[in-house]
């Protein structure tokens, strides 16, 4: 029962996971980019956005490279992420995309199907303005932006190419900050050079001027020009660039002293973060320092350290890392310890040795005051230490195929009070084919497993063997340094049941991304080095995506089915399949956009042993959204976005009620960007309705519900040209909630930050302060009010 | 007492001829290293500000660099280290024709489209262009490479032409007509990639008003 329980669970939770580890945006590509002018980007993020570590945009022109930028957090109610594109970027159409790199380190694009070739395509326009017609008699070669701008290299000269044949007779002169100094000026019949013998780091005013023999003036032109001081710059042997940030949040609470929140602390959150990044010629290294107050000696650790030197060849990784072999033995495990690669040609070797779990101390406390003694006994974690090697023939971008061994132990010596100690090796071989520049992958894998569950009764001995009558091929103490082998062995008979295989097929052709991916686990399957690998699963997963028009129209239709207990070994069999269909229209002309999604999951199981309950529960979830931009002019020209969004989500379990739930989500809103003042307003409304059934404490009997939520939001944004060299925006905000129904309060979110990149050192400093006032009252039980403080102090230093 | 006339007239006309020719045609902005002028029998290293000639022979020694603009304000080139160019340049009307020889090493060019012809000739081929943004490069076999960044170049010798497109390479040798394929990575030597990409790392605003006096003044301001 309670192993059906667990599996219910786990699976639910998986559901949950798949649902919400997808970062739901906001995004319409604008339909063209001026001709060198900067090109703002702003995702919206719809929710909280807690899970977003951070943000890239990357983008480029024509054939490049994409360029990395990360983009900056915005700060008010609704979270937002923004970046520019230099307007000396664009001289041709741009392509990008986003990637949002999440707190669990997965990863999400945008657009979702594969972005690096398939990335928003934005065409330039070029400015119809009429260009004024300029006097081109007079060209100012120098100053030039790039050579001769500053103070040590000032120099002017000018070209009247094109008045060489009426010079005759005349004469040109040149005066530099009022001054005559044609005579330091080497002037010929087409060009002046003049070349001051030193300049200060501010305007200048040069004027040339041609007179007729009668002294009249034949022509005539003056310049600002602006002298730069040249930056002293301190030479390291190796470029260092890097950020930092410091981001801290306070959260505080007021209420009466019968309400819950009375007594409760304050929170305090803060993280550190360093990154330092560089090299010289052939040699790159990468730092990263993470400090978070959310660490403590009682869990996994929260704080990162890791340096990484990369060199021909060669790469080394220490401190905290990432391991990925393959699926089935480690991937995206942190490891603490060092890692390399070593690569020549078509050979690969990988190799790392370090912690996966770090030791928790553990207590037992005994009582002996009675004449019966209480044990209290909290489990500790033993810190589990890895080691693994691949070894890699071939080629990531043609084909290769790797072995893979992995060693995970736990160390019985780092901790008294934890149990079961666990020993566990995994063996895998796999392969992947790319062909036609990686447009079509093939890839399959294959691991098998031994563990053992605990190993603090220690190694069987040939005695032990004998007495129960067990007759090995080998002594099994002579293979204790290699894996322990006691009764506590899984599988304890070589079968299927400890294999663990994937096979997948991705190809992309005419713009159609096909994935069809195959896995089989066994239930006797583990490795402790990919946790979230669940043991005893079968089942296959086909997703086929379509865009077209340039990614205006998208098309994507999926199906998997999975199921357990593929070794019958279990008094039940959970099944659960699902389909998923989506269509999205996103025209840049000046039509809306629309986009519709549906997905529904059903989880039903095969009982063969009466203990088990049985489960058959069907989710489906609706989701239809579509937006709507046009200028439009409110007291000033703005570039209005109106948003409709509908979401309809019912879970129903024909076997048990529990799990009935259900919710209707509306929401409706305008944003305006005003295009001629530096300001954006942000109107929103929303309504929720919900039904939701729970058991009360102590109860029996199921208990319905049914509520409303009514939300409508306001913000505005200025971004007052404050500072020449820098941006300053600031940010109100007001957002109210009424719930009715059988759950009936009121809520008011008043916020307020500024957001300011100024330059403290000589490169940008991002500086952001957000507080935030919450009022909750609720409409039957005044113990529940609350007010809340919050704010957010957070500064990026980049260099 | 004819022949005299003759040898004499012909004489003045050369000369003529030559100081005809004397006519500035650009001026070195910035170079760094050592960059040898030849001007006639002169010869001579180059400094900023330096007036460039048409028949001005142009050598750059290792690690050298030298930035020049022409004085039509038409195009802007970069001359690399171990390369030897020739200036010619023709005034037509308004417009300067500019005829380069590069006979080795490395050039990039970027091209005004409203100006004069412009051309680069090489011991192979010659490109000619409106309106670009490319890279010469003349290797000691007296090969001819070709990298376009921006427009079209027509790469043309005795055996052929070929259009080299925007992010494709021209390849022209002594025995076989021009081709052209797409570049690949790694070709432009990264030293000489870094410092084309410079140059649009620079920013210029001009902004022009008018001061007390109601004279029209132009402000140039440049920023990175």
């Amino acid at each position: 029962m309670k192993k059906t329980l667990a599996a219910v669970l786990i699976l639910i939770l998986s559901a949950t996971m798949l649902i919400a580890a997808t970062v739901e945006t906001d995004f319409i590509p604008p339909e063209f980019v001026q001709y060198m002018k900067p090109l703002h980007l702003r995702l919206d993020i719809i929710g909280e956005g807690d899970e977003i570590e951070e943000v890239y945009l990357f983008y480029k022109k024509a054939n490049l490279d994409y360029v990395q930028v990360l983009m900056d957090p915005g700060v008010g109610m609704n979270p937002y992420y923004d970046a520019t594109i230099p307007g000396s970027f664009i001289d041709q159409p741009i392509s990008f995309y986003f990637r949002i790199i999440k707190n669990d380190m997965l990863e999400q694009t945008i657009p979702g199907i594969d972005p690096i070739n398939n990335p928003y395509y934005i065409p330039i326009k070029r400015s119809a303005e009429k260009r004024e017609k300029v006097d081109t008699s007079f060209q100012i070669l120098s100053p030039d932006q790039e050579y001769n701008y500053q103070n040590d290299d000032f120099m002017v000269a000018i070209s009247y190419f094109t008045l060489e044949d009426q010079l005759e007779g005349k004469t040109i002169k040149l005066f530099f900050d009022g001054k005559d100094v044609t005579s330091q000026t080497t002037i010929t019949s087409n060009i002046l050079v003049f070349k001051p013998a030193s300049v200060k780091p501010t305007t200048h005013k040069v004027e040339i001027v041609i007179y007729n023999a009668d002294g009249s003036v034949f022509r005539q032109k003056n310049w600002i020009v602006q002298v730069q001081k040249v930056p002293t710059v301190q030479k390291l042997p190796v470029s260092v660039n890097g950020d930092l940030l410091i981001d801290s949040r306070l959260t505080m609470y007021d209420a009466d002293s019968s309400s819950y929140y009375h007594d409760k602390d304050n929170e305090f959150r803060s993280i550190g973060r360093l990154r330092l990044w560089g090299g010289k010629n052939w040699f790159r290294y990468k730092g990263r320092i993470y400090i978070s107050s959310e660490e403590r000696s009682t869990r996994q650790p929260y704080n990162r350290y890791s340096l990484d030197f990369y060199v021909p060849h060669f790469n080394l990784h220490l401190g905290d890392h990432n391991q990925v072999f393959s699926n089935t033995t480690i991937a995206g495990k942190n490891v603490r310890g060092v890692g390399g690669e070593l690569k020549f040609g078509f050979f690969k070797l990988s190799s790392f040795y370090g912690q996966i779990q770090r030791h928790i101390k553990g207590t037992m406390e005994l009582d002996t005051t009675d004449t019966v003694v209480d044990t209290f006994f909290t489990g500790g974690y033993y810190n589990r230490n890895s080691f693994g090697v691949r070894m890699q023939f071939g080629n990531e971008r043609g084909f290769y195929v790797s072995l893979n061994a992995l060693k995970t132990k736990d160390d019985m010596k780092s901790e008294d009070y934890a149990q079961n100690p666990k020993d566990n090796i995994v063996v895998g071989l796999d392969s992947k084919l790319s062909l036609f520049k990686s447009r079509l992958q093939f890839g399959w894998e294959v691991s098998a497993s031994l563990l053992n569950n605990n190993i603090a009764p220690g190694v069987l001995t040939k005695d032990k063997l004998d007495s129960l009558g067990i007759d090995l091929p080998f002594d099994p103490e002579s293979l204790e340094g290699i894996f322990v082998i006691n009764q506590n062995v899984e599988p304890y008979k070589l079968s299927l049941s400890n294999i663990a295989a994937e096979g997948y097929l991705r190809t992309f052709f005419m713009h159609n991304l096909l994935n069809i991916r195959y896995s089989y686990v066994g239930g006797s399957f583990n490795t402790l080095a990919n946790p979230y690998l669940q043991n005893d699963k079968a089942g296959f997963n086909i997703m086929d995506n379509v865009t077209l028009i340039n990614n205006q129209l998208t098309f994507g239709l999926g199906y998997h089915a999975y199921n357990d207990n593929i070794r019958d070994t279990k008094g039940a069999t959970t099944y659960t399949k699902g389909i998923l269909l989506n269509a999205g229209y996103y025209p840049y002309k000046d039509l809306p956009n629309l986009s519709m999604n549906f997905q529904q999951t059903k989880i039903t199981n095969e009982i063969s042993d009466t203990m088990y309950l049985p489960v058959d529960r069907l989710n489906n979830i609706v989701t239809v959204t579509t937006s709507y931009k046009r200028p439009i002019h409110i007291f000033s020209p703005t570039d209005t976005r109106f948003t409709l969004g509908y979401s309809y989500t019912k879970t129903v379990d024909q076997e048990d009620d529990r799990y009935k739930y259900n919710t209707n989500n509306i929401r409706f809103g305008i944003i305006s960007d005003f295009t001629e003042i530096p300001m954006s307003t942000r109107l929103s409304f929303g309504y929720i309705s919900r039904d939701d059934r729970y058991l009360p404490e102590g109860d029996t009997t199921f208990v319905d519900t049914k509520s409303n939520y009514f939300t409508v939001g306001l913000t505005e944004e200025f971004r007052p040209k404050i500072y020449n060299d820098g941006s300053f925006k600031t940010t109100i905000g007001y957002n109210l909630t009424r719930s009715t129904g059988d759950v009936r309060y009121m809520k008011h979110y008043i916020s307020c930050g500024v957001h300011n990149q100024v330059k403290i050192l000589p490169s940008d400093t991002f500086l952001s302060f957000e507080l935030a006032y919450l009022i909750y009252q609720d409409k039957d039980d005044e113990t529940k009010d609350y007010n809340q403080m919050r704010g957010v102090l957070k500064l990026t230093q980049k260099f | 007492m004819k022949k005299i006339i003759v040898l004499v007239t012909i004489q003045i006309l050369f000369l003529s001829f030559l100081c005809a020719d004397m006519t500035p045609s650009a001026v070195v902005l910035k170079s760094s290293g050592v960059i040898e002028l030849h001007r006639q029998d002169e010869t001579k290293n180059i400094s900023d500000g330096e007036i460039l000639y048409s028949g001005d022979e142009i050598i750059s020694k290792e690690a050298s660099l030298a930035a020049i603009r022409f004085v039509d304000d038409g195009a802007i080139i970069k001359l690399f280290a171990n390369s030897i160019l020739t200036i010619n340049t023709e005034k037509t009307e308004n417009r300067l024709d500019k005829n380069l020889y590069l006979e080795v090493g490395e050039l990039w060019s970027k091209v005004s489209k409203e100006k004069g012809t412009y051309e680069i000739e090489t011991p192979t081929a010659v490109a000619a262009v409106k309106g670009t943004d490319f890279l010469t490069e003349v290797k000691e076999s007296g090969e001819t490479w070709l990298f376009t960044f921006e427009g079209v170049v027509e790469l043309k010798s005795d055996l052929g032409t070929v259009e080299v497109d925007k992010g494709e390479t021209g390849v022209a040798t002594k025995d076989s007509a021009p081709s052209s394929r797409k570049t690949k990575k790694g070709e432009v030597r990264k030293e000489v990639k870094d410092e084309i990409e410079s140059q649009v790392e620079t920013n210029v605003m001009e902004i022009e008003f008018k001061d007390a006096s109601g004279q029209t003044k132009t402000m140039k301001i440049f920023y990175k």
